[in-house]
């Protein structure tokens, strides 16, 4: 959004269950704020904004209840899903929570875990070549809205504060809703003192925009999958990658937002790297598990992903029809690739400032360079 | 916002009572005493029904940490803690637990722009909240038993704030939730609100409501934090 970056990684373990919740498989959510967002952030002990920022994303998610646990389940008492949220703040150009926030839901709706068969205690995890993964069950998506107050009384406010207006605003609110007008999270910490009625204001403002956000989210991601579907197709066999490339800018001062679709679909076979998931007891596993370096290059223009494309799909750019849109200007950009053991789902939230830049073809040019295995 | 397996406790019979017998915007009662440190330079006892948290303020003084102070204002330190013998069952909680963190910063955030910190540059006002009982509401009690030991302390605020936590029962709002009511698993909205302007200076939910109920629950924790205060200026 803006120049704020973020990047999130969604991976998936199977482990033991907590012991006073047997049934349910949980969320691990870990943020980095690292030293190349801002000169503020230090390598090691997170700052208390940086601490705040990561229990803000947890609570959304996890407090709201947005993906269901119950579902994670694979053998009550003995064995449940994992699923780590890694989210690393790349740039932060201001209002970084809600940068974060989308990129942790798209994310967690992007993500395909491997598709298992219980019988008894014995668990089979079959690899995405062999059954095609299965997404997680998510029940709504909470999406955060940030307003920075000004003034005394905090009657004059902006959404989506950027760097500068957050080095001087007075207050600061922050509203997760969903799609359903249900407010999932309000947070309003100290700053200036606000009238109940601004704060209302606010929240419809955000009821508003999130019903926007999650359903840009959801259309990219089912043009995503309709592009994963078409990448299934032309596989051959073997380890696979492919990476998808989904961007869309809303230009501020047009409020025209323009879909930029491009997605270039690639399969490469790896080596064997083993397996990073426990399995624990588990009967029959497909042992050989190779796992494949997760990272995105990150080229010099901005964020665009390369990937070798053996196979003939080219790379597509689809523009919708502009809508009409406030001030606010955000860009979804979604970089997923799936893995033989690993499936994962990387979202990038991503904007371009201006007209000018979202109309900048984004080139994807193959390379046969391997990658390193992302941190 | 119902359990599933909440069993079927009235927390709300259809008379309008509650488990111990108030009404569904009934304050509990309220108890308050200052000065009970001789060291401290202000410090707080509060009652809240059953909730009990002392508070002892330090400053402002000069800051032990020279980098962490600031030379225009001063920096307001909290530090927020659970004595293990506060609820039902003993827990030891730790300091870098993460609810107590998250508790610390919110308050700190919320004095400091209470506080009128740019008259004591380069010092720090440090707040030692300490919960004895915890019964419900422990964010509210604690930050009027704050405002009460800054206030004899002696340090200048812009008002006096005051805070209340509102909360579900049965699908009626309800103030000042304790702790049984609290485990039945709605949503609680602690406010801290400034009563002379009625700003809101503290506002959080962490639970998923409709926005319909969400603005009745803020009306209603907003008129109880008043109802707060006026209880509190008549001690």
């Amino acid at each position: 959004m803006g120049h704020t970056r973020t990047l999130a990684v969604v991976t998936a373990d199977i482990v033991r269950p907590r012991p006073d919740r047997p049934t349910e498989g949980f969320f691990l959510f870990n943020t980095e704020l690292s030293p190349m967002a801002s000169p503020q952030f230090e390598v090691g002990r997170p700052s208390p904004s940086g601490i705040a920022l990561g229990m803000h994303i947890e609570k959304a998610i996890k407090d709201s209840r947005a993906v269901d646990a119950e579902a994670l389940c694979i053998v009550s008492g003995e064995k449940v899903w994992q699923i780590r949220v890694d989210i690393h703040i790349l740039d932060d150009g201001g209002n970084m929570i809600d940068c974060a926030s989308i990129a942790a839901i798209a994310a967690l709706l992007h993500f395909r875990r491997p598709d298992i068969s219980v019988v008894g205690s014995e668990v089979t995890v079959f690899p995405p070549d062999e059954r095609d993964p299965v997404p997680l069950s998510v029940h709504h998506i909470p999406v955060s809205t940030s307003f920075g107050f000004f003034s005394l009384d905090g009657a004059n406010f902006v959404v989506d504060p950027e760097i500068r207006e957050e080095s001087v605003m007075t207050g600061i609110l922050t509203v997760t809703t969903n799609a359903h007008q249900e407010l999932c999270l309000i947070n309003k910490a100290g700053g200036i003192s606000v009238s109940l009625a601004h704060i209302l204001r606010c929240s419809k403002i955000a009821a508003v925009k999130a019903a926007e956000l999650s359903e840009l989210i959801t259309k990219s991601i089912e043009e995503d999958h309709g592009n994963r579907k078409l990448a299934d197709k032309t596989r051959s066999g073997g380890a696979e990658r492919s990476l998808h490339y989904v961007q869309a800018s809303l230009a501020p001062q047009t409020t025209a937002p323009l879909l930029e679709f491009s997605s270039s679909l690639s399969t490469k076979t790896f080596g064997e790297n083993g397996s990073r998931r426990k399995k624990k007891g588990v009967a029959s596993t497909t042992e050989k598990q190779p796992s494949f370096p997760v990272s995105p290059e990150q080229p010099t223009s901005a964020n665009t992903v390369v990937s070798p494309a053996p196979s003939s799909t080219t790379p597509r750019t689809v523009r919708t029809e502009p809508t009409d849109s406030d001030s606010e200007e955000e860009g979804i950009q979604m970089l997923a690739s799936t893995y033989n053991s690993e499936p994962k789902a990387v979202a990038v939230v991503d904007d371009w400032l201006g007209s000018n830049e979202a109309s900048v073809p984004r080139a994807n040019v193959p390379s046969t360079a391997p990658k390193k295995p992302k941190k | 916002f119902v359990c599933s397996n909440m069993s079927r406790v009235e927390y709300l019979t259809p008379e309008g009572y509650r488990l111990d017998g108030r009404k569904a915007t009934e304050l509990r009662r309220i108890k308050s005493r200052l000065g009970v440190f001789s060291r401290a330079d202000g410090s707080a006892y509060i009652e809240q029904g059953n909730t009990k948290v002392i508070v002892a303020v330090y400053g402002p003084r000069e800051a032990a940490i020279r980098s962490k102070s600031k030379h225009d204002h001063a920096v307001i330190n909290v530090e927020f803690t659970q004595a293990p013998f506060a609820t039902g069952d003993r827990k030891k909680k730790g300091k870098s637990d993460r609810r107590t963190i998250e508790d610390s910063l919110l308050i700190k955030q919320t004095f400091e722009s209470v506080v009128l910190t740019s008259l004591y540059p380069r010092s720090q006002i440090d707040l030692y909240i300490q919960i004895l009982q915890s019964d419900g509401s422990v964010l509210a009690a604690s930050i009027n038993a704050a405002t009460l030991a800054l206030i004899d302390a002696g340090i200048p605020m812009r008002d006096m704030l005051c805070a209340c936590t509102a909360g579900v029962l049965n699908g009626t709002p309800v103030l000042d939730i304790n702790y049984i009511e609290q485990n039945a698993g709605g949503p609680e909205l602690p406010v801290a609100v400034l009563p002379h302007s009625g700003g809101v200076v503290l506002l959080e939910m962490n639970s998923r409501v409709p926005l319909d109920l969400f603005e009745r629950l803020s009306k209603l924790a907003c008129d109880g934090a008043k109802a707060v205060y006026n209880l509190l200026q008549s001690e």
